[in-house]
């Protein structure tokens, strides 16, 4: 039973192990003091390191395939792309331009000849002006392309032979472009009503103003 | 006179509450991009001191690097990494290269920051060289295109800029350099202007 006891060779063996190791951790120790801490030995550990640029190359996506991109916005590259045969282009641009065509406008029955002033400008100011009279003033309430501004300034002589009201003075209700005379009725309004708002604030600091100024 | 004072006091914050609202829309909308992805390493690859390594510029400078982040697996589109903390402060220059469609930030030797960039489409390239920064600006919208470049690094007289773009697989730009917002806005707070940066086509 002599081999089952642990055995002196053993004994040693463990004290070589122990030894071993030891040695070759202090080996480690003093090379790699000698590697990184000096000149030539830094050299050495710069060669074990990784050179940057194959630090980069490793972390690049690859290289971007050649000529694959020469437009960078699809729809541009659409844009620029032949279209397949049989496929018009249609134009999808929206800006007017000015030679249009319009439908013509239906001609004004014979009998409203006459009412042709009211529809412009006039009724929306609830000034009906009967037939007869309205033909004196042409140019101020029957031209085509008066504006509002043009109503407005006709606005006194327009009350003023609406005096007495026709028969057929039933409003009808303007078809136009430029804007309301209301509009620019209530416009002066406001103006006159920044004006006199200044006005007063003048007075005001005027009678604030003036008895500091004669004391002074 | 009280209420003329209040009433313009009030009218000056509620312009001024706007602007600075719609600027930090813009910020903040840049803040959450889609698919961009900071990553995180370890340890930096440091060289020795007396033994770094160097890299060459497009016009001959040789630039010392004394550690690069130890990313050294491939980047996806969109993704960045920055990393300064223990880098001294000091003078910054970045690398652009465009073969690898890379980017590297460096400060006082170290690099900092990396990401994968957008560059120029063949019908209208990056130029190459060594390109000081030439002015700055976080909200910049181009003339020539009529497009945002937020955090703007103007690097030519020309126009070609490192910018913030939504960098993804499959696009170019028309000469700039496009990296993601988060890492735009990194590199603008880093690089002043007059630092250098290299553009390597190789």
């Amino acid at each position: 039973m002599n081999f089952l006891r642990p055995s002196a060779f053993v004994v040693k063996l463990k004290a070589y192990w122990l030894w071993a190791s030891g040695s070759f951790i202090l080996i480690a120790f003093v090379a790699g003091y000698f590697i990184l801490g000096t000149a030539g030995g830094s050299a050495l550990a710069a060669g074990m390191l990784a050179n940057p640029l194959s630090v980069f190359a490793e972390r690049s996506p690859g290289l971007r395939s050649p000529g694959a991109l020469a437009q960078t916005k699809l729809a541009y590259a659409k844009a620029k792309s032949p279209r397949r045969e049989g496929t018009a282009r249609v134009p999808n641009e929206r800006v007017l331009s000015n030679l249009r065509s319009r439908p013509p406008v239906p001609p004004i029955a014979s009998e409203s000849d006459s009412q042709i002033p009211q529809s412009i400008g006039l009724p929306a100011l609830g000034f009906p002006v009967p037939p007869e009279q309205s033909q004196g003033f042409p140019v101020l309430f029957s031209a085509p392309g008066v504006t509002g501004g043009t109503g407005v300034v006709g606005l006194p002589t327009g009350g003023g032979a609406g005096g007495t009201p026709g028969d057929n003075g039933t409003p009808t209700t303007p078809v136009s472009a430029v804007p309301e005379p209301s509009d620019w009725l209530m416009v002066i309004a406001g103006f006159f009503l920044v004006g006199a708002g200044l006005r007063s604030h003048r007075r005001h600091d005027a009678k604030t103003i003036a008895p500091v100024l004669a004391r002074s | 006179m009280r209420f003329r004072v209040t009433v313009v006091s009030v009218i000056a914050l509620s312009v001024g509450w706007a602007s600075v609202s719609s600027f930090k829309s813009i910020v903040d909308r840049l803040d959450s991009p889609g698919a961009e992805v900071r990553l995180s390493t370890g340890q930096r690859i440091a060289y020795p001191a007396n033994h770094h390594a160097t890299l060459v510029l497009p016009d001959g400078q040789r630039r010392a690097v004394l550690s690069v982040l130890n990313m050294r697996h491939q980047m996806q589109f969109g993704d960045f990494l920055w990393n300064d903390s223990g880098v001294p402060a000091g003078p910054a220059w970045v690398r652009v290269d465009l073969a690898h469609q890379t980017l590297s930030v460096f400060r006082a030797g170290h690099e900092i920051g990396t990401t994968v960039i957008l560059f120029g489409a063949d019908g209208k390239p990056t130029p190459s060289g060594v390109f000081p920064v030439l002015a700055k600006a976080i909200v910049h919208r181009s003339t020539l295109y009529d497009a945002e470049m937020p955090f703007m690094l103007r690097l030519t007289g020309d126009g070609v800029a490192i910018h913030a773009s939504n960098v993804r697989e499959g696009s170019a730009t028309h000469g700039c350099i496009g990296v993601p917002p988060a890492f735009a806005r990194l590199l603008y707070q880093q690089v002043h202007v007059g630092d250098q940066v290299a553009i390597t086509a190789s």
